[in-house]
């Protein structure tokens, strides 16, 4: 029978069954990595920022150690269509430890003792060999499998290993237990590498990577890193004047944080009331104010410096157009 | 992460409100350069760190002013 002539009706009701479905990759909602398209970057799009920390990307975590360079935006072009973007990490000045960029990924007791299949896009400057690496954090320890090594051209390759996950004793904390995926790039080199596709995901078989839309992986972005950034005299959030000088704000989030997050702002943003009258400089004076502070929303006290009216309501807007506030609850 | 400095910071409490049993909200500290305000949570990456390094001995956390 032709494959043209095939009808629902010709399929018996067993003939299709989950495992084959899942094997065949059309299940969506598989990749355990947020941002693994490289799609989302609110913080910026560039750093030379070394040191532990999140600089660019959205959830990727990175450490050039005592090496320099850039972290930065790789436009892809018409490189390995349909992905528009990677994440490249230019190291300019050798290190003599191993740079890192890894992902951590919320909550271990998923991974426990679970076989996960990892798979990515790569390409360098050229050949060099990368580790990838898991380390299951488990009762507040490190659990690290088996480093596993790449070699990396300069052609785009598609790599994929399986790999069962540790089993350690004890009591799962759930303060720090997560699960850190790793890319270990070499040391007493300078090199470009560039990493996009980056997928996760339980069970033993290499799925295609699984593309999500740009609102989609936003919002799973946004659990662990929201910014609002200044869109020149748009308003933000309105407020009470608690006194004679600092009106607070509360701030909804766009989706649930993982926790109460920390706050940071600019030190270029000014905010101004609706009266035209300046508040004052955010840093340092934004914080929390009453403990009222959750995961969907946080109450924000800014510093006015003049004398405002009690209990008038404020419309607070960024004159600066490079002005932000950041909520961070990065693992 | 480099901590120059860390200051609890008091909770806003409206006149009409009862006395809260933790008086403080926050700890504004300069993180790498950047003031940040850190609420008093466990697994809080940098409520973490400051908590570390309190307990190393390296750090002091100012009383609220």
């Amino acid at each position: 029978m032709a494959l043209s002539t095939i009808k629902t009706a010709s399929i018996a009701n067993d003939a299709i069954t989950a495992d084959k479905i899942i094997n065949d990759g059309n299940l969506g909602v598989r990749n355990l990595i947020i941002n693994g398209a490289l799609t989302v970057w609110q913080r910026s799009t560039s750093s030379t920022s070394t040191g532990w920390g999140y600089y660019t990307a959205d959830r990727w975590n990175t450490n050039l150690r005592d090496g320099a360079g850039t972290m930065s935006q790789y436009d892809m072009g018409s490189e390995l269509q349909p992905f528009i973007y990677a994440f490249k990490t230019a190291m300019t000045s050798a290190a003599t430890t191993s740079p890192v960029v890894q992902q951590k990924i919320e909550d271990s007791r998923r991974f426990k003792n679970q076989t996960v299949t990892f798979s990515f896009y790569a390409k360098a400057s050229k050949a060099i060999t990368v580790d990838t690496q898991f380390d299951l954090l488990w009762a507040n320890s490190s659990n690290a499998t088996t480093a596993q090594s790449n070699s990396i051209t300069t052609s785009w390759q598609r790599f994929t290993y399986t790999v069962t996950l540790p089993n350690p004793s004890g009591s799962y904390n759930a303060t720090y237990d997560h699960l850190y995926c790793k890319f270990i790039l070499p040391i007493s080199d300078t090199y470009d590498f560039y990493i996009t596709g980056v997928q996760l995901e339980l069970g033993s078989t290499a799925t295609p990577f699984e593309h999500r839309s740009y609102g989609d992986e936003l919002r799973r972005c946004q659990r662990y890193y929201y910014r609002i950034a200044s869109d020149q005299y748009a308003y933000f959030a309105t407020g009470r004047v608690i006194n004679t000088s600092d009106p607070l704000c509360a701030i909804t989030f766009p989706t649930a944080m993982r926790l109460t997050p920390s706050v940071t702002s600019s030190n270029t943003a000014t905010w101004y009331n609706n009266a035209g009258s300046i508040i004052g400089v955010v840093n340092p004076a934004v914080h929390y104010s009453s403990g009222e502070s959750n995961i969907n929303t946080i109450d924000v006290k800014f510093q006015a410096s003049g004398t405002l009216s009690s209990n008038n309501s404020p419309m607070m807007y960024a004159f600066n157009p490079a002005g932000y506030i950041d909520f961070d609850s990065e693992l | 992460m480099n901590i120059t400095s860390a200051q609890y910071r008091a909770k806003f409490v409206p006149a009409d409100a009862p006395t809260p049993s933790e008086p403080n909200c926050a700890i504004m500290a300069v993180i790498d350069g950047v003031t940040v305000g850190v609420p008093l949570q466990a697994g809080n990456r940098h409520y973490a760190e400051i908590m570390r390094q309190v307990d190393a001995g390296t750090l002091t956390i100012q009383e609220a002013d």
